[in-house]
């Protein structure tokens, strides 16, 4: 009874019936594949978020971004990003740059942080909602993260960590042309 | 205090009574703490229940009850008083429970006992009269308050003391189990429900301390003598409060169900060897799980997110599959007895008019096949690139924290008044009912919640989502608050039902009252009828056992678990090549 | 009744030897000192030296 000890002093002696070890066995089975599943992703897969993090000082990262910004060329739906890096600097309450054009096919890096408290990078394609990928936007780390998009189109970028009372506003973009 | 006394004259005295269902033999002394703790635990649901549907109110945008500031205010005490405060003194009840009744002991302070219910309502008031009154020049915490949000002093006093009061009733526990150990009060191994609670215990005291480094630490930053924190660092250390203190109450739940369903069939576990290995794959393995909140973080490497978020390579959830079997294979091998019949059939022999068993009958398999699945796939590396901080997180631990815990928990306050306050219910049929539509209004919004996150991507924490360019779940967001209404009317009959019985319930017949020489209690007890040396032992050969019922239920788990987790890969394919 | 508690007892008195994972898994002091050093190891420890050895960008 689980209100009184074992009624076998020796618990650890007493068979396991057929049943029990039947289901352990399945069980140790599926925690094994849903163990393995997550490194062969890592070789076989096309997702992943194997990201390159730097520490970095987030008034510095900013400045970065400014320039960066600064020096790309502005077009109506946006900063027209013409290399592969794509600096992103989220704050209360905004993302800078708000827009960005992009190519398909290019494999871009993003480039993400924070100037003040914790955001969260949310990138909706448009018009596919159960298409989106999500990340932590942390002040002192700059996490690099690789995407290549295949499809062209909006891509909505919401931020989704509770980041003080503007939260809600804080909505920028990607355009994704169709590539060369 | 004068008394009779077996055993000649001795200064350690304790007064027990016994338990009429149980034979345990349970400290007086116990029994006003337990309940002081049960109460604060419920009062705190109520706080909670009212909040979380001015919440839902809020999420569902054709009502959109509550301002930006109203709503962040709102989340912040909803989550410490229902995902905390309610959960915590609960845990604090049941921990006095296991330490003393159960192994006929008396608590080794009681004084400290009270202690930790003052310090607890204490720290809980501060932390959310601070939140209250704070202004607008401070952020809302929320449950996490991530460091470099501004937060408010006082509130991180509050959560400070309450955790000291948590971390002084561990300690009674402890120090009662250890000195039950060494006055021989019960023998051979700890019952499994001491041994659950240990395990529960443990995981407490490392998420506390945890939580006491992290929460110290903004402090002195929130006053100016620390200059610098990392973070991520917060994060990474935060969390392990954060969800360790939901693997308290996943190690305290699955503690209850073996309690609650020996209580209501005379179950018992098939095999103390493998209830008890499950229980130590949690002890070791549970809290590295925290991790599953880091998966989208950046700092950490792959490795560490692989091997900590599977809770070492899926060991501790391999555990709740164990326990999802051996628990309702304890119950068909009692029905079975009991004259249950077929493959499911069984089932009917149950006492379904029994709260106390209705909590177990419908905690199980939510907390399984909606809680536990989507926790699986969720915690997954990749997947979790699609569902962290969407609105799927929060069906997820509305299913497990609150369909199986709270639901649970409810189950065991009906236990309380029952068998600890002595109290009749004033009705066995609406406390059942108060389960049921409890638990379909919370499996309706759990399960709206993760259709959003999974397939809108709708973001949690967000006062107003139609603001935003993203396509909305309009029928889903009908369908949560829908839910949330049925919960809250389940949980307003649980509420008056707990507290009418309590107040009004006919007193229940107290068994005979003991005063027992304390430090040889244990070879001086007398023996009642019923008490473990009573029981008929299970039936040795195990192979002969029918456990086809359970076996049936479990595959059909295993099958669920299979499809959704390929749904969630095939869903991420779809998805632009990232990494 | 007595008797019933001579019976339970005599297991001890006589050679009822219990197996050395059953006195560890018994043990729950043990069990708290390997699950702290397990988390302590592989959560905090391995997770703040991921994070600090992170390259510092001027």
């Amino acid at each position: 009874m689980p209100i009184a000890p074992p009624l076998h002093r020796n618990w650890w002696d007493v068979p396991v019936g057929v049943h029990e070890k039947l289901w352990i066995g399945l069980v140790v089975a599926t925690g094994l594949g849903l163990f393995v599943m997550m490194p062969v992703w890592h070789v076989y897969g096309a997702q992943n978020s194997s990201a390159t993090s730097y520490r970095v000082n987030p008034d510095a990262y900013f400045e970065k971004v400014n320039r960066w910004v600064q020096a790309a060329p502005q077009t109506d739906a946006g900063i027209k990003v013409t290399g592969t890096d794509v600096y992103l600097v989220a704050m209360r309450y905004a993302w800078f740059p708000t827009s960005a054009v992009l190519e398909t096919g290019v494999p871009y890096k993003i480039h993400l942080s924070s100037k003040d408290v914790n955001h969260g990078f949310s990138i909706h394609r448009a018009g596919h909602p159960a298409q989106k990928a999500n990340f932590q936007v942390v002040p002192g780390y700059q996490y690099v993260l690789e995407m290549t998009f295949k499809e062209p189109g909006t891509y909505n970028i919401v931020c989704q960590e509770y980041c003080g009372i503007g939260h809600q506003a804080m909505v920028g973009k990607f355009e994704v042309q169709k590539g060369q | 205090m004068a008394t009779a006394v077996m055993g000649g004259q001795n200064p350690f005295l304790a007064r027990f009574w016994q338990c009429t269902v149980t034979g345990l033999k349970v400290d007086e002394k116990a029994v006003p703490v337990m309940l002081a703790n049960a109460v604060a635990a419920v009062v705190f649901l109520l706080v909670g229940g009212i909040l979380g549907l001015l919440i839902g109110l809020t999420r569902w945008e054709a009502v959109h009850l509550l301002s930006p500031n109203l709503y962040y205010l709102a989340l912040t005490l909803h989550a410490f008083s229902s995902l905390i405060f309610w959960i915590i003194f609960m845990e604090m009840a049941i921990l006095y429970f296991a330490c003393t009744a159960v192994l006929n002991a008396r608590l080794v302070n009681h004084k400290a006992a009270w202690l930790q219910f003052g310090l607890m309502t204490l720290g809980s008031a501060i932390g959310a009269v601070a939140v209250v009154i704070q202004g607008d020049k401070y952020d809302q915490p929320l449950l996490t308050s991530y460091h470099p949000l501004v937060i408010h002093p006082m509130f991180l006093v509050g959560v400070i003391i309450f955790a000291v009061g948590a971390f002084v009733g561990l300690g009674v526990f402890f120090a009662t189990v250890w000195r039950a150990t060494q006055e021989k009060t019960y023998r051979g191994s700890l019952p499994l429900v001491t041994f659950g609670a240990a395990v529960a215990a443990i995981i407490a005291a490392e998420s506390l301390l945890a939580g006491a480094i992290a929460y110290i630490w903004q402090l002195l930053y929130a006053v100016g003598i620390v200059k610098n924190l990392d973070a991520e660092m917060y994060r990474v250390v935060w969390w392990l409060l954060g969800h360790g203190s939901q693997q308290i109450n996943l190690a305290a739940m699955v503690t209850c169900w073996y309690l609650l369903i020996h209580l209501t069939t005379g179950a018992q576990s098939a095999s103390e060897k493998v209830s008890r290995v499950a229980f130590v794959l949690y002890a070791l393995f549970i809290n590295l799980g925290s991790a599953h909140h880091i998966l989208s973080d950046p700092g950490v490497t792959n490795a560490w997110r692989i091997w900590n978020a599977s809770y070492a390579m899926y060991g501790a959830a391999m555990a709740s599959m164990i326990h999802a079997f051996a628990i309702p294979a304890a119950a068909e091998l009692a029905l079975r007895r009991q004259g249950g019949t077929g493959l499911l059939g069984y089932w009917k022999k149950a006492p379904w008019g029994d709260p106390c068993f209705v909590a177990v009958a419908l905690g199980v398999p939510l907390f399984g096949f909606m809680g536990g699945i989507s926790g699986i796939t969720i915690g997954t590396e990749q997947i979790n690139m699609m569902m962290h901080n969407t609105i799927a997180i929060t069906g997820h631990f509305h299913a497990t924290v609150v369909a199986g815990t709270t639901l649970t928990f409810m189950g065991v306050t009906y236990g309380v008044i029952q068998l600890i306050a002595n109290r009749e219910l004033l009705s066995r049929k609406l406390a059942c009912w108060s389960l049921w539509i409890f638990g379909a209004g919370m499996a309706l919004f759990s399960m709206a919640q993760m259709w959003m996150g999974y397939f809108f991507g709708t973001p949690r924490r967000h006062p107003d989502v139609s603001s935003l360019p993203l396509v909305r779940a309009v029928s889903m967001e009908q369908l949560m608050a829908a839910g949330a209404v049925i919960a809250f009317v389940g949980g307003g009959m649980f509420i008056l039902m707990a507290v009418g019985s309590l107040l009004w319930g006919k007193a229940r017949e107290k068994g005979a009252t003991f005063v027992l020489n304390a430090t040889n209690g244990g070879q001086q007890m007398e023996l009642a009828a019923g008490t473990p040396f009573d029981a008929p032992p299970p039936a040795a050969d195990h192979g002969a056992h029918d456990l086809r019922g359970t076996m049936t239920l479990c595959l059909i788990f295993i099958a669920t678990l299979a499809v959704v987790y390929a749904t969630h890969w095939i869903n991420l394919a779809e998805l632009w090549k990232i990494g | 009744m007595a008797e019933q508690i001579q019976q339970a007892e005599s297991p001890e008195a006589g050679a009822e030897r219990v197996p050395v994972m059953q006195e560890l898994l018994d043990n729950i002091w043990f069990l708290f000192l390997v699950s702290g050093i397990f988390t302590l190891v592989f959560y905090i420890i391995w997770g703040l030296i991921d994070l600090t050895g992170r390259p510092i960008l001027p």
